[in-house]
């Protein structure tokens, strides 16, 4: 019987061509060897990125991205590991309070933390920088890095750090050996997502940012003005390096999880033997 | 293993820290701007609701409040059934497909939000993929104007860069459901999207719930889309309120603005709940 595809089969290849094409097509055009938006497409070049590499404005903004996320990735991971450890091995009304108020940036509109963060800078008299761009971005990424790292850590039973404890090892060793492994996957799954979303971000930046643009602000400044195809290319570095970024935490990931559950397979089978 | 109380509140005063300087305290700064009078181009302490008053009697917020209004209530909604489509038939339809369909929509939403709206320029601008395609096609001969700059376009681009977030939301309030109720409607009669009607939906209400409220939230809160796409018709309170601080520098009226947008956001979430409660898309409240 041949398969006759539902109706909601259809609507969702329909939907994903949606959400896909528009990319697809920049991405087939930051590679266009002619400055005609026409498909089909004459020929392959690289020129566009060659173009956009030659222009010192875009490789400062490139940098200054690249910079701002590493910087915000590992602080945030770092401060909301460092947090979410507590959040899930202790309990206190303090502690419940932070971890609500975690939760805060996402339910504020990016737009609202901006104006907020300006406002406060106007006050305390401070001249936005790149200082104040990666504190925002800290701000906006902050959630997301709390909520990977807890749900990690709360499908560790603590009663398999207490059977370490028993066996012998002391604090420290038990973090470094039981702890850390477990946590270790979902930090750099969360620090790949914090270093995506600065990498983006555009919407806090925009009242953050001082004389250094980052890439998106630098994005922008060109679409107000005349829009040449090298913009196609830019936007495929957008597109691209988030990507890349998640991609290799993925596998990362996926490498550590397994050989966590490798071993504990190997103890499993030891009390099988024994 | 039990740290003590001094190492958690080592551990967590960090985070504590980071919210305090980038989100309590600036947010606190804002609300008091907000009543601060704003003369000779700087804002002054004091108590005045001028800012507030400028903020509902000047007819140009208005018209930017209905243009607000005019793109997120359709991005909302069209994201939202959309979305719901989505989420049934990856939870529910698709077998074999899921896993890819899943991975497809996350790392859609992980995709550049930037690099998505520019790419909408790049396919309707009146020299943009679909006009030139069409004329070397010899379909057209002259650029189909009014592609670009529109409300429809802020709309479509909005549609797009929410969709993922939406259905994944929905995605996962559809998970929480035993299969073995909707399998127990369809055994006592009920068709296809009755299931869904009278099964499903009032199960997932909350998660469409949150998902119709964070589509609008977001849709109010962008004020890059409606600048890139949008054409004079695209104004919206997100736009004004990022001139005030930004070009005009007054900070008072910014923020009042910015709070009743706000206000906004908590009567139409609270507007939304009381429509899902009347029409029995949410689980009766057991307190």
């Amino acid at each position: 019987m041949k398969h006759r595809p539902s109706a909601t089969g259809v609507f969702t290849f329909i939907a994903v061509v949606f959400l896909y094409a528009p990319v697809l097509v920049v991405a087939v055009f930051a590679f266009n060897g002619s400055g005609r938006l026409s498909f089909p497409i004459d020929s392959l070049s690289f020129k566009w990125f060659q173009k956009l590499f030659a222009d010192p404005a875009f490789s400062a903004a490139f940098r200054t991205s690249l910079e701002v996320a590493t910087v915000t990735a590992i602080i945030a991971g770092v401060v909301g590991a460092l947090a979410a450890f507590a959040f899930t091995r202790m309990n206190s009304r303090t502690l419940s309070v932070v971890e609500v108020a975690s939760r805060l940036p996402v339910m504020i509109p990016p737009l609202m933390l901006g104006v907020a963060l300006l406002t406060a800078m106007d006050y305390a008299d401070i001249v936005p920088d790149l200082k104040s761009v990666t504190l925002g971005h800290i701000i906006y990424v902050i959630p997301f890095v709390v909520i990977i790292v807890v749900a990690r850590l709360r499908t560790l039973d603590p009663e398999i750090e207490l059977a370490a404890r028993d066996l012998g090892a002391g604090g420290l060793e038990t973090i470094r050996r039981i702890t850390l492994p477990i946590m270790l996957p979902a930090m750099i799954g969360a620090g790949a997502i914090a270093f995506a979303f600065s990498f983006d971000e555009l919407l806090i930046t925009t009242f953050t940012s001082g004389l250094e643009p980052t890439l998106p602000m630098y994005v922008v400044s060109r679409l107000r003005r005349t829009i040449d195809p090298s913009v196609n290319a830019v936007a495929f570095v957008m597109l691209f390096i988030p990507w890349v970024a998640l991609g290799i935490a993925y596998l990362v990931m996926r490498r550590s999880l397994g050989a966590i559950r490798r071993g504990a397979g190997t103890v499993d089978a030891g009390a099988e033997v024994s | 293993m039990k740290p003590s109380r001094r190492l958690a509140a080592l551990l967590a005063t960090p985070l504590a820290i980071v919210l305090l300087v980038g989100v309590v305290v600036p947010g606190m700064i804002f609300v008091v701007y907000s009543v601060f009078t704003f003369r000779l181009r700087q804002v002054h302490p004091g108590f005045t609701l001028d800012s507030f008053k400028a903020a509902i009697t000047t007819a140009v917020y208005r018209t930017y409040a209905v243009n607000t209004l005019r793109i997120a209530i359709p991005v909302a909604l069209i994201t939202t059934v959309a979305g719901f489509a989505l989420a049934h038939h990856i939870a529910f339809r698709a077998k074999r497909t899921k896993n890819l369909l899943l991975a497809l929509v996350t790392i859609s939403m992980l995709g550049s939000y930037l690099a998505r709206v520019y790419a909408f320029r790049t396919l309707l601008g009146e020299h943009g993929v679909i006009n030139e395609t069409l004329i070397s096609a010899g379909i057209i001969n002259d650029p189909i104007g009014g592609l670009l700059f529109s409300r429809t376009a802020v709309v479509v681009a909005e549609v797009n860069l929410l969709l993922p977030l939406v259905t994944l939301l929905i995605y996962a309030g559809l998970m929480g459901i035993p299969r073995a109720m909707q399998d127990a409607g369809r055994d006592l009669g009920a068709g296809g999207f009755e299931v869904v009607r009278r099964v499903t939906l009032p199960m997932v209400g909350p998660a469409v719930l949150a998902a119709l409220a964070f589509a609008f939230f977001l849709s109010v809160g962008d004020y890059v889309t409606p600048v890139l796409l949008g054409g004079k018709t695209s104004a919206t309170i997100g736009i004004a309120i990022s001139d005030q601080l930004r070009v005009t520098g007054n900070y008072a009226l910014g923020s009042a603005l910015s709070i009743l947008t706000l206000l906004g956001f908590v009567l139409a979430y609270l507007l939304l709940r009381w429509s899902f409660r009347t029409a029995k898309l949410l689980p009766e409240v057991s307190t």
